[in-house]
């Protein structure tokens, strides 16, 4: 696979990236001059045909996957089976940054470029014996014991240097030629990461009717202190076919019943490796202790209980099922302050509290037309959601939002009694008629431009949705089939940190403006600085075609090509939305201090629309 | 043919099983150390304690909270920019709380420097590279005291022990920590002319005790 990257990230200073650079580009101006140059104007503000030119980055990754599984039948009902996986993936990366076409002053001689080479070895090797036998007329019992065992390797080693100055070649390609005293090299190799696991599982059937699982499996981990490397992790189900029973059998109107119950702990062991010990890493002729280590680490675990109902009626036209199900996760793996002095100033540890997911939901399937030439059915699906955290001890802060007059903003947290990621904000009431400023609502309740939105801030909203949504359909005429697959979420909100830092009004004159800023009913200060506050906290409803389809059934072409089909799909074709992004479906990482973040849109490139044209046959 | 099958089957499942299963979940390290071993080098450590002074000594944090929160500098909004959520204005008015990020990293980065200067004790370092790790850590000490008034300091069980509360030394017992520290190092530190600018020596050590001994009724 090969790939070239653009500099479209969101980890940028005051320059921005190529998105932030062509939308405040004047658009007067013309992005090349009359002998056919990139027009310059400063290092700040940047021509976005410049930044293209400026940086090329490309890499070829090399993936091979290896699968075995075969199996052998002792009996008709013992069967012994054996998996063998394993992936190997390498790539390789080089890149070059033309300073000169950014900044002809001072960078014409100081161009940049790496190389970059890393490796990934996973391996997967399961051992199940399964016996699955009919005992009598009314009784089936299955049962299957296992051995599993997973190891993972990566490692990565990269080189830069500068000091180049253009001469047509790429710089990579004579690396040796950069200034001594500016070069860089740095490799890692992860530290051993296995996962070995014993598993059982048994369960019987009785009459078809009730059913019953039972499973338990012992997980262990390289990843954690010598007292808590293994962690047990049972489930029970049992499941009752209600239609299978004398009253409801043969009933004209429920065709399907089935009851669903079920319980069932799972486990997390999803950080970085040597977190639990003391881990001292090489820099720069430099030794030094990266983290405390923390014995006392284990396993992080999630109860859920689910209860379901699975139903058929109107001659199995309508079928779906319902189901409620709450997740409890407790031990959650958390990188804490540690109090200084200490290496780092964190450290992972299980917390305390707990963090809460529960919700309802519901799928329908019905066919509503079903005749000789057509066929229409429709499938949706609707989750309702929510989550809370408690146990925690204070707050913790993340949600790094960026751009000019946002240096270490942070703009959600994790506390008690609110969702995750909860959003931290000041509370935009308007702007101020008289000086144009923009007023905020004070910890007093007073509306006034006088209150400093940096000490007045309040939970508002969160990013996380309280309904998912899915809907699918087709139809079908004779050898025409259109399909469609929507989906959509609500009742999160977004922060729109695009138009806070890139596209506001002090950007005048030398830069654009966004077109919401433009000729409001009360005049805005150009003086008036962005702030995080509710002003650019959007809601993030959302309704989008993902993919729409119309195929043909051509049918066999002479006697070579069989099951000729044409298709024509497009593909994000279009989102209802009142999100002024560019699309809600954006999740910029903001992370801060190992704590991940939710619902934030910086700088992001804008999704494309595709279409797609196909033939598909086989011979 | 069956047999062939299931002697194909176990011969694979055992070799596998005889390579890899059954580990005892050993974690080692490959590109860095675990504590325990013994080929620590503590002049590695000691230049992780003179480069983690490059992080608190810069205009982002201690010059910050030395200067802008007096009227010898302010650090104006320049229209949309340079307001950063009111994080300046707090330090020059006086009105930081908890979560303000010049409070928060220069008392980060000031611990940080003390610990990776006490690290550099427990690996027996040579007399002239135990002075310096000292020396760096009375400096760092002596700002956390200037800008904040007291000094945490971990030692003994809380070194090894993160979940041990360190000591928080007041401004008298912190004072009497450096004075005493830096009294000790004098005839270990080379006498001048240093082979790199950045080593400390022993005037290094002398004006930092005339610093304190000029400060001492401040604290």
């Amino acid at each position: 696979m090969n790939n070239q990257y653009a500099p479209i990230s969101a980890m940028v200073g005051s320059q921005g990236n190529l998105i932030s650079q062509a939308l405040q580009w004047n658009p007067t101006r013309p992005l090349r001059d009359d002998q056919g140059n990139l027009t310059f104007i400063n290092t700040s503000t940047r021509n976005p045909l410049a930044s293209i030119d400026a940086f090329k980055d490309r890499s070829v990754t090399n993936t091979m996957v290896v699968n075995l599984a075969p199996y052998y039948k002792f009996t008709d009902d013992l069967e012994y089976r054996f998996i063998y996986s394993v992936m190997r993936q390498t790539g390789n990366r080089e890149g070059i940054y033309r300073a000169g076409i950014i900044d002809p002053a001072n960078g014409l001689n100081d161009e940049q470029a790496f190389i970059s080479n890393n490796g990934e070895t996973n391996q997967q090797m399961t051992h199940t014996l399964s016996y699955n036998k009919q005992v009598s007329d009314d009784w089936n019992i299955n049962a299957v014991a296992g051995y599993e065992y997973l190891d993972y390797n990566f490692n990565n080693n990269i080189s830069f240097g500068r000091g180049f100055n253009y001469v047509g070649l790429d710089y990579f390609d004579y690396m040796q030629y950069s200034t001594p005293a500016t070069r860089e090299i740095a490799s890692y190799r992860s530290p051993t990461n296995q996962l070995q696991s014993l598993f059982v599982r048994g369960g019987f059937n009785y009459l078809s009717r009730y059913l019953f699982t039972a499973t338990a499996r012992r997980d262990g981990s390289t990843k954690f202190g010598a007292n808590n490397k293994y962690a047990i992790f049972p489930s029970v189900a049992i499941a009752w076919n209600i239609a299978e029973e004398a009253f409801l059998k043969g009933n004209s109107h429920i065709n399907q019943l089935k009851l669903r119950l079920g319980w069932g702990k799972t486990g997390n062991q999803e950080f970085p490796s040597g977190a639990s010990l003391n881990r001292l890493v090489f820099g720069n002729r430099s030794i030094s202790q990266a983290n405390y280590g923390n014995p006392d680490l284990k396993w992080e675990t999630s109860a859920t209980i689910n209860a379901g109902i699975d139903f058929s009626i109107l001659n199995n036209r309508l079928y779906g099922s319902i189901d409620y199900f709450n997740k409890k996760t407790t031990d959650a793996l958390f990188e804490q302050t540690l109090a200084q002095p200490a290496p780092a100033g964190r450290v992972w540890v299980n917390l305390d509290g707990e963090v809460v997911n529960k919700g309802v939901e519901i799928a329908l399937t019905g066919t509503i037309v079903k005749s000789q030439d057509w066929t229409w059915d429709l499938t949706g699906n609707v989750t309702f959601l929510k989550n809370s955290v408690s146990g925690l001890v204070g707050y913790y802060e993340t949600g790094a939002l960026r751009g000019q007059g946002f240096s270490g903003v942070l703009g959600q947290r994790m506390v008690n009694g609110q969702p995750l990621n909860v959003w931290y904000l000041a509370i935009h009431e308007g702007i101020d008629p008289q000086t144009g400023m923009s007023m905020y609502r004070g910890a007093d309740g007073s509306i006034s431009s006088a209150n400093d939105p940096a000490i007045n801030k309040f939970y508002n909203n969160s990013p996380n949705p309280t309904t998912l949504l899915g809907i699918s359909t087709n139809v079908t005429y004779k050898k025409f089939t259109v399909g469609a697959n929507m989906n959509g979420a609500m009742g999160h909100y977004l922060f729109n940190n695009t138009a806070a830092t890139t596209l506001g009004l002090s950007n005048l004159s030398l830069r654009n403006i966004g077109s919401s800023f433009f000729n409001t009913g009360v005049k805005e200060s150009i003086s008036n600085s962005a702030a995080p506050s509710t002003r650019y906290l959007e809601k993030g409803d959302y309704l989008k075609m993902a993919n729409l389809t119309l195929s043909y059934r051509v049918g066999n072409i002479g006697n070579t090509l069989k099951n000729f089909n044409v298709s024509l799909t497009g593909q994000n074709l279009f989102i209802i939305t009142q999100y002024t992004g560019f699309d809600p479906e954006v999740n910029t990482d903001g992370a801060t201090n190992g704590i991940p973040s939710l619902g934030i849109e910086y700088l992001p490139y804008p999704p494309a629309r595709t279409i797609l044209l196909g033939v598909n046959f086989s011979l | 043919m069956k047999s062939k099958y299931l002697l194909y089957t176990l011969l694979m499942g055992s070799v596998a099983a005889g390579t890899f299963s059954c580990t005892k979940l050993n974690e080692e390290f490959k590109g860095e150390l675990g504590e325990g071993n013994a080929n620590i080098d503590p002049a590695g450590l000691l230049v992780t304690a003179y480069t983690s002074l490059n992080t608190p000594y810069q205009q982002e944090q201690r010059w910050v909270m030395q200067e802008v929160s007096t009227d010898a500098a302010i650090a104006p909004t320049r229209g949309g920019d340079w307001d950063d959520n009111g994080m300046h204005r707090a330090i020059h008015l006086h009105t930081w709380n908890a979560d303000n990020g010049y409070m928060n990293s220069t008392f980060v980065s000031l611990g940080t420097a003390i610990y990776n200067a006490t690290n550099v004790l427990k690996y027996s370092p040579s007399a002239q590279q135990a002075a310096e790790a000292r020396f760096i850590r009375a400096l760092a000490m002596f700002d956390m005291v200037d800008l904040y008034g007291v000094v945490p300091v971990r030692e003994g069980a809380a070194l090894e022990d993160f979940r041990i509360a360190p000591e928080v030394l007041q401004p008298q017992a912190a004072i009497d920590y450096m004075v005493k520290d830096l009294n000790e190092i004098l005839n270990s530190l080379p006498l001048n002319g240093p082979t790199a600018a950045y080593v400390a020596n022993r005037n290094a050590a002398k004006v930092l005790l005339m610093k304190i001994y000029l400060n001492k009724g401040a604290f």
